[in-house]
């Protein structure tokens, strides 16, 4: 059996709880090591990475150079090469979409993403679990264990692995080359509303509320105090400007309420409310994939449940 | 000339209720409705847009499907795209590395200068077939584009970063675009535009997807039954809802 490098997110606190549930997903085949591969520096608090499973912590120091896609890329099969791992263990993030398939390409392996479960069917095969239609429909495929692979693996979908002892750190040459793509500049953003990300209070609106109503829900969301988000689809039809949107490539926020009005809840949105304490869902479909983030659901109409919150509030 | 391909895909979406297939190979098409993939109308969108704002370029859809995905290139022609190029076989396996590979393969036959593909699929939604691409043919690949510009073989875009700001990056052509979607406003062919689609010429690639290896293999498709044992369903009295929300206000700003 060869080995599995999982890719660990690095923070400023340390390694993320998500390369724990990385390092669950690696350990349910038998394959033999399992190696935590930092690209760039070491975490500042080296006790998160003291991870149950993990055989060595394989660094591949970027010695101050940008991560770049490009750069992260080869910095990872410089370190498949030298460990000769046949599967690599990722989550599945907007940063890793031009890196996966560069390694998964380099090697001629299987590629996988957005996987909610990894199951051992038996010795020789590996099931991943997938979703897709917006989350209405479950896949499973069948991967054989001696076939090598990239899996990228939703966020919060697996437990994550316990704590464990400190392994052993080893340090990978750097690879040096050039990337093709130049970085220039940052854009600033042209901020026309309020910062989301410190909101304790969200309401948030999705294609399902019609333009003709989002007038309204701005004004309630200001009348009432609270901040106020939008889903892609909203933002792309030019209804809201782009500081509003919260999901995978909009911004991530940590309300301690956050009200979902008219929101399907595709996983691209759900990444950016996964910090929030408490989830309101109000869509008429009942069958929507946010009645299964929810922590209180209906199925009443969002425009008129905004207008009673509207009455009830001036009337306090 | 600058040849550019900007990859389709005909997809299913699922309204409220669906039926699986009995022997779990798929859903009863029957509950299914069909079109183009939205996220790739933004990508024929700029496709067309770069193709107008220089000259001696032309503009050729590219899919990867059955006979019933010319439905995608049929409406990319209505958009009005100059050519439509289908690779056949079955894109029913979320296989990207397969697809895009053959993808990948129809494109050098095509000799193209610049790929543009959608940010995701509707129905899969893997994210990853532009930037398989670009790794099989070993161009650069720009992910989640909102803004191009392409001069003296060179090209500068502005992508959404995962911070949330736009990147401004800059690269030698040929490459890849993963155009996001919001990048512009795709059009809609006329009636009279589909009709002529109708009959327009759909060229049939020689690359099939026999041309490469099954990565992975499709074992089931079946419902996804939302896991709702943990949350409080609240009925849909709108009054009794806007209640529980102001409670649930009031004990955070307490």
């Amino acid at each position: 059996m060869t080995g599995v490098l999982v890719l660990a997110e690095v923070d400023s606190t340390g390694i993320s709880a998500t390369t724990r549930e990385l390092v669950s997903a690696a350990t349910v085949s038998n394959h033999d090591p399992v190696d935590l591969l930092i690209v760039g520096d070491l975490p500042a608090d080296m006790s998160t990475v003291a991870i149950e499973g993990i055989t060595r912590i394989l660094q591949v120091p970027l010695n101050g150079a940008p991560s770049t896609p490009e750069a992260v890329s080869r910095a990872i099969q410089a370190a498949i090469t030298a460990t000769e791992s046949g599967y690599l263990i990722t989550s599945f993030t907007w940063d890793i979409l031009p890196i996966a398939p560069v390694i998964a390409v380099s090697n001629d392996w299987a590629l996988v993403a957005d996987i909610t479960a990894v199951t051992a069917l038996d010795d020789t095969s590996l099931v991943l679990t997938r979703s897709g239609y917006g989350g209405k429909v479950q896949t499973d495929l069948h991967l054989p264990t001696d076939s090598g692979a990239v899996l990228l693996v939703r966020p919060g979908a697996m437990a994550p692995a316990q704590a464990g002892a400190t392994p052993p750190v080893e340090v990978l040459p750097v690879p040096v080359h050039e990337d093709r793509i130049t970085h220039i500049r940052h854009l600033e953003k042209t901020s026309t509303g309020r910062d989301l990300s410190g909101e304790p209070i969200i309401f948030a609106v999705g294609r399902g509320v019609g333009q003709e109503n989002l007038s309204k829900f701005e004004a309630v969301a200001e009348q009432v105090g609270v901040g106020l988000g939008a889903s892609r689809p909203v933002v792309d039809q030019g209804w809201l400007p782009h500081d509003h949107q919260i999901g995978q490539s909009g911004c991530e926020v940590q309300p301690s309420l956050y009200v979902a009005f008219g929101i399907s809840g595709a996983l691209q949105h759900m990444v950016g409310v996964r910090g929030a304490k408490k989830i309101v869902a109000i869509n008429t479909d009942h069958n929507a994939p946010i009645f299964s983030h929810a922590d209180f659901g209906s199925t009443a109409d969002a425009l008129t449940v905004l207008e009673a919150i509207e009455a009830k509030w001036a009337n306090q | 000339m600058m040849r550019i391909v900007a990859c389709v895909k005909q997809v299913h979406s699922i309204p409220g209720q669906i039926k699986f297939l009995s022997d779990g190979s798929g859903i009863d098409p029957y509950f299914l409705e069909s079109g183009m993939n939205d996220p790739d109308r933004y990508a024929v969108e700029e496709a067309m847009r770069i193709r107008d704002e220089s000259s001696d370029s032309q503009v050729i859809a590219l899919t990867l499907g059955e006979s019933d995905s010319e439905a995608a290139l049929r409406e990319a022609l209505s958009m009005g795209v100059d050519r439509a190029v289908r690779v056949s076989g079955n894109a029913v396996t979320p296989d990207p590395m397969r697809i895009g590979g053959c993808l990948a393969d129809a494109i050098t036959d095509l000799e193209a200068d610049v790929v543009i593909a959608g940010v995701q699929s509707t129905d899969d939604a893997q994210q990853v077939t532009g930037a398989v691409i670009a790794a099989v043919l070993g161009w650069p690949c720009i992910v989640g584009v909102l803004a191009v510009v392409i001069r003296d073989g060179r090209i500068e875009a502005h992508r959404e970063s995962s911070d949330g700001r736009m990147e401004v990056v800059d690269t030698e052509l040929p490459a890849v675009l993963v155009v996001q979607t919001g990048i512009n406003s795709p059009r809609y062919g006329t009636f009279k535009d589909k009709l002529k689609a109708k009959k327009a010429d759909i060229e049939i690639s020689g690359i099939s997807t026999d041309s490469r290896r099954e990565y992975v293999r499709l074992m089931r498709v079946y419902e996804d039954s939302p896991s709702t044992q943990n949350i409080v369903l609240l009925g849909d009295d709108p009054d009794e809802v806007a209640e529980k929300i102001i409670d649930l206000m009031q004990e955070i700003q307490r």
